[in-house]
């Protein structure tokens, strides 16, 4: 049982990483997204509507992460916790398999299993790339965690906890995630516009688990009959991140590997 | 291809042609829409202050109607039953739904994100009211698709007709809980702000759960004739100088138990403050014009209740929240758990002891929805509450 768990697993962060020595190729790119941000907000304000406004907004999240990027170092870390009404067990059993993992991590799209480690291919609005990562340790109903192997085009390391939750609540999921993204700022300030950014992606993985888990589906409006959107519309859309495509219909279809246990 | 009202924008419904619903998921149910209303907060889509609206949304969240398709794990309905939907959608499992809380269910708001970012945490999802609390297409439609229908909708009995029950789906369960929000005890006299459809609602729950008194404050006849008739006392606001003196004098100088405001953000108000919030609305620096907050606020009686059903979408100034912290008052609000109200609010429809068709002073068909928005809006024809027959065209043709 979850219970008997007497020390929290959470104080070993298994995320943290390192910070390596590329801050001149940073700064640049640094450079590169505060001005594009700027850019972009000042062509969004001078359109004084609502898409301007949006766009505008788009630019300063831009800036403020190329800004946010000078001070935070070189490793990002998220760290989410969401409450599960179910017991750490089943959702151990859940995540023990990979079919589900593939419902739960956006944009992942297939799991391949290569000697050393495992390949995770992303496909999304940026293309197709892979990433390759390897657990580091486990206990089981108490906590798995990961990192990427040296040649991964993305370094990252994440660990997921369970805990029970008190009053008989469910269990309490934290999820904690390092990482550094290619393209720096910019890169960084696209994704958060596009709804890709890898700490939007980490929430609404862990939201969906919380999902599947409660109700056995994940809620969605992907498909649903809408009025002539317009171009207003359709970038509104676009922000709103209407077309995450319900629970894994398009991936199941690719028949994913599924690792051993 | 079905008919849908769609917001294109700050005063603008339009009939379009859309796409047939489909199952998304396997909690899912079609409904054939039979009735379908406006709500007066469908108004503050239509006035453009609710943010997170797309132009082609499909507007709508009180409706019925039949059965025709279920999902692989909706298993309490068949084609064919005849229900009303609640307009939160709630997943019944989480930790709030268990609580009865279902208007803060965790699990059916795809765009949580959004109205975390806003307000912390997210509610439910709600059927046709931005993108922020759901994004799900509405029921001013044909055809509807209904999300964890197996927890939802209620199944309605033949002997009673749709217009009986559908404002089971809102506003009867909203009026009710800011009724039953006052902890109504006997002797107590209960002050309602506001006389369109949720007031009166709450007006008739009020003397349904024991209260002695019920005084409504409007400024328009119909309405307060309405709330008369559901035997209220009435105080039309324009023809007094100050609404917190009368309810006084009107209470031997205690104040009114318990303050419903029923009017939400829209207030229309009058007087000094009134101007301001109109200065910062037209600047964009608020949506809210919390007139008949305050006035409720100011009104009630020393430990006494403020249950506000009305909507209000975000920053609020100017609310003297030194009188709530200086009286003692206690706040209550909140999205409607409609899903806790189903079962019993039919039941005493069943009894005869409401008819909730009485809000009923316009019926019109889908294809008139437009204009019924605007009447609404200007509430011209005294207009109360609307119904939408989405099938009427269909019929004559």
């Amino acid at each position: 049982m979850s219970s008997s768990i007497e020390k929290p697993v959470a104080q070993k962060n298994y995320a943290v990483g390192e910070p390596n020595g590329r801050c001149r190729m940073r700064r640049a790119r640094k450079a590169v997204s505060l001005i594009s941000g700027v850019g972009l907000a000042i062509f969004g304000i001078s359109r004084r509507s609502w898409t301007g406004a949006a766009l505008a907004s788009a630019g300063g999240y831009i800036v403020y992460r190329g800004i946010k990027d000078r001070t935070n170092g070189i490793t990002n870390i998220i760290e989410v916790s969401y409450t599960i009404n179910r017991s750490a067990e089943e959702i151990y059993r859940f995540l023990r398999h990979w079919e589900n993992i593939l419902r739960l991590v956006p944009n992942l799209v297939n799991v391949h299993d290569r000697g050393p480690g495992l390949a995770l291919i992303f496909g999304g609005r940026f293309g197709e790339f892979e990433i390759r990562t390897q657990p580091i340790d486990q206990r089981e109903n108490q906590f798995v965690a990961w990192e990427s192997m040296a040649d991964s085009a993305f370094q990252h390391r994440g660990s997921l906890e369970l805990r029970e939750a008190p009053g008989k609540r469910g269990t309490e999921v934290t999820l904690a995630f390092g990482y550094q993204l290619p393209g720096g700022g910019l890169g960084r300030g696209l994704t958060a516009v596009f709804g890709e950014h890898p700490e939007q992606q980490v929430r609404e993985g862990l939201r969906r688990l919380k999902q599947l888990m409660e109700t056995g589906e994940i809620a969605t409006t992907a498909g649903q009959p809408t009025g002539r959107r317009g171009i207003k519309g359709r970038i509104l859309e676009s922000l709103y991140r209407e077309k995450m495509p319900p629970q894994g219909v398009e991936r199941s279809a690719r028949q994913p590997m599924i690792v051993g246990d | 291809m079905v008919k849908a009202l769609c917001w294109q924008g700050k005063n603008n419904v339009q009939v379009e042609t859309v796409n047939d619903p489909g199952i998304l998921n396997p909690r899912d149910a079609i409904v054939r829409i039979t009735r379908s209303a406006i709500c007066g907060s469908d108004l503050h889509l239509y006035d453009g202050y609710i943010p997170t609206m797309e132009p082609g949304d499909i507007l709508g969240h009180e409706f019925m109607g039949e059965v025709v398709e279920i999902g692989s794990g909706v298993k309490n309905l068949k084609k064919g039953d005849r229900v009303v939907v609640p307009f939160t959608i709630a997943c019944g499992t989480c930790f709030f739904c268990q609580q009865q809380l279902w208007s803060s269910c965790d699990n059916s708001n795809p765009n949580a994100w959004i109205a975390e970012r806003m307000y912390g945490f997210s509610g439910s999802g709600l059927f046709g009211y931005s993108h922020m609390l759901g994004g799900y297409a509405g029921g001013q439609a044909q055809y509807a698709r209904v999300p964890f229908a197996d927890v939802g909708p209620i199944k309605i009995p033949e002997e009673l007709n749709d217009e009986q029950v559908l404002f089971l789906s809102d506003i009867f369960p909203t009026g009710y809980m800011a009724a039953e929000n006052c902890d109504i005890k006997p002797g107590d006299v209960i002050a309602v702000w506001g006389c369109g459809p949720v007031g009166q609602f709450a007006i008739r729950s009020a003397f349904l759960l024991g209260a002695e008194r019920v005084i409504a404050i409007d400024r328009f006849p119909e309405r307060l004739q309405m709330a008369g008739a559901g035997n209220a006392e009435m105080i039309n606001y324009e023809e007094v100088d100050d609404v917190i003196e009368v309810l006084k004098y009107l209470t031997g100088g205690r104040g009114p138990d318990a303050c419903i405001d029923a009017v939400g953000m829209e207030a229309h108000g009058h007087g000094m403050f009134s101007v301001y919030d109109s200065a910062k609305l037209a600047l964009r620096l608020s949506f809210d014009r919390p007139t008949a907050l305050r006035e409720a606020i100011q009104a009630c009686r020393k430990g006494g209740v403020l249950s506000i059903p009305g909507v209000y979408g975000g920053w609020l100034d100017k609310v003297p929240f030194g009188a709530i912290v200086g009286k003692g008052l206690m706040v209550r609000t909140g999205q409607t758990h409609v899903h806790k109200y189903l079962k019993p609010l039919l039941e005493r429809v069943q009894r005869r002891e409401i008819d909730p068709s009485f809000v009923i002073t316009h019926r019109v068909s889908l294809q008139d929805g437009p204009e019924a928005y605007d009447m609404f809006k200007k509430k011209q024809n005294q207009c109360v509450k609307v119904v939408l027959d989405p099938w009427k065209e269909a019929r004559a043709a």
